[in-house]
C-alpha cells in the first residue's frame, strides 16, 4: 500500500483498537496485524504522536513484576474516528468517480 | 540475540533523540519482549520478531523524522592500525595544534600592542595640554598654542583608536571562541 495512506490509516486503525477499552502495545498489534501490516517501530511513534495530540493517555501499571502502559482513548480520539468516518464516504465518492471512469473508456 | 544486547543496539541506534524519548522507545521494546515471552516465546524468538537494532531504529527515526545515528564499534584491525600509526598522525596532530596556538598568541600580542599604544594617547594630550598652558604662561603664545592644539589632536586620536581596539579585541575574542567550538566539535563528532 502506498506509504502515506497507510500512515494516515493507521492513525486511525490504532484508535480504533482502543475505542472500546484500554489496551497495551502488543495486543493493539496483535488486533490490527490481521488488517494491516504493523510492527513496534510503526505502532510506538504512531502512539507517541497520538499521546501529543491529546487523543489518547497513557498510564503505567503493574503486571507481573513489571510495568506495563497501557492506553485508553480519549473524547477528541473518538471525535477523530468520527472525523475519519465522514471522510471516509468522501473517499468513496471519489473512488466511484474513479472506477466509473475507466468503466466508460473500455 | 539476547534482549540485553538487542536494546542496548536500539539505544545507540536512537542516540539522535532526546534521551526522554528514547527512554521510552527502549521501555515499549522491552515490554513487547515481555509480553511475548509471557505468551511463550524464549527471549531469543521474541527478539528476533524484530528487525536488528539498527533496522528498528532506522525505522523510527524515520517515523520521527530523524536522521539515524550511524556510530559503529571500531575492528580490531582499526584499533592496532590507529595505535602503530600514532607516532605520525600524533605528532603532526601536535604540529598543527602548535601552529594555531601560536597564530593565536600572535593575535592576541597584536591586541595587546594596539592597547598599548592606546595608553600613549592620552599620555601624550595631556603632556600636550599641560606643556601648552606652561609656555603660554610663560609668553610664548604661538608655541604653547601650537602645543595645546597637538595635545588635543592626540585625545582626539586616543578616542578613535579606542574603538578600533574594541573592535580589534572583539573580533579577535570571537575567533578564538569559535575556533576553540570548532576544535572540541571535532573531538566530540559533534556539529
Amino acid at each position: 500500500m502506498d506509504h502515506q495512506l497507510k500512515r494516515g490509516l493507521l492513525d486511525i486503525c490504532v484508535l480504533s483498537s482502543i475505542r472500546d477499552g484500554e489496551s497495551y502495545g502488543y495486543r493493539m498489534i496483535r488486533d490490527i496485524s490481521p488488517y494491516v501490516t504493523i510492527s513496534e517501530s510503526t505502532l510506538y511513534p504512531i502512539l507517541r504522536r497520538l499521546e501529543t495530540a491529546g487523543h489518547l493517555t497513557v498510564r503505567s501499571c503493574e503486571h507481573n513484576g513489571r510495568l506495563r502502559k497501557y492506553y485508553t482513548i480519549t473524547p477528541s480520539g473518538l471525535e477523530r474516528i468520527e472525523e475519519f468516518k465522514r471522510e471516509w464516504k468522501e473517499i468513496m465518492g471519489i473512488y466511484e468517480f474513479i472506477t466509473r471512469e475507466s468503466e466508460q473508456g473500455e | 540475540m539476547n534482549k540485553k544486547k538487542f536494546l542496548s543496539g536500539l539505544k545507540k541506534g536512537l542516540r539522535n533523540l532526546p534521551r526522554a524519548e528514547r527512554k521510552k522507545y527502549i521501555d515499549l521494546y522491552s515490554e513487547s519482549i515481555a509480553d511475548r515471552i509471557e505468551e511463550g516465546a524464549t527471549e531469543e524468538e521474541a527478539v528476533a520478531s524484530f528487525g536488528t537494532p539498527t533496522e528498528e531504529a532506522k525505522k523510527i527515526c524515520g517515523e520521527v523524522g530523524l536522521p539515524l545515528s550511524e556510530k559503529r564499534e571500531l575492528k580490531a584491525w582499526e584499533i592496532v592500525l590507529l595505535a602503530v600509526g600514532s607516532p605520525v598522525w600524533l605528532s603532526l596532530g601536535i604540529a598543527v595544534f602548535a601552529v594555531v596556538l601560536a597564530f593565536f598568541i600572535v593575535l592576541w600580542a597584536l591586541d595587546v600592542v594596539l592597547w598599548a599604544v592606546e595608553l600613549c594617547f592620552p599620555a601624550c594630550g595631556l603632556a600636550g595640554l599641560v606643556g601648552g598652558a606652561l609656555l603660554i604662561i610663560n609668553g610664548h603664545f604661538p608655541q604653547g598654542l601650537f602645543l595645546i592644539g597637538c595635545g588635543l589632536i592626540c585625545v582626539g586620536l586616543g578616542v578613535f583608536w579606542f574603538f578600533l581596539c574594541h573592535i580589534a579585541t572583539r573580533g579577535v575574542a570571537r575567533l578564538t571562541a569559535e575556533t576553540a567550538l570548532l576544535i572540541r566539535g571535532i573531538f566530540t563528532g559533534r556539529k
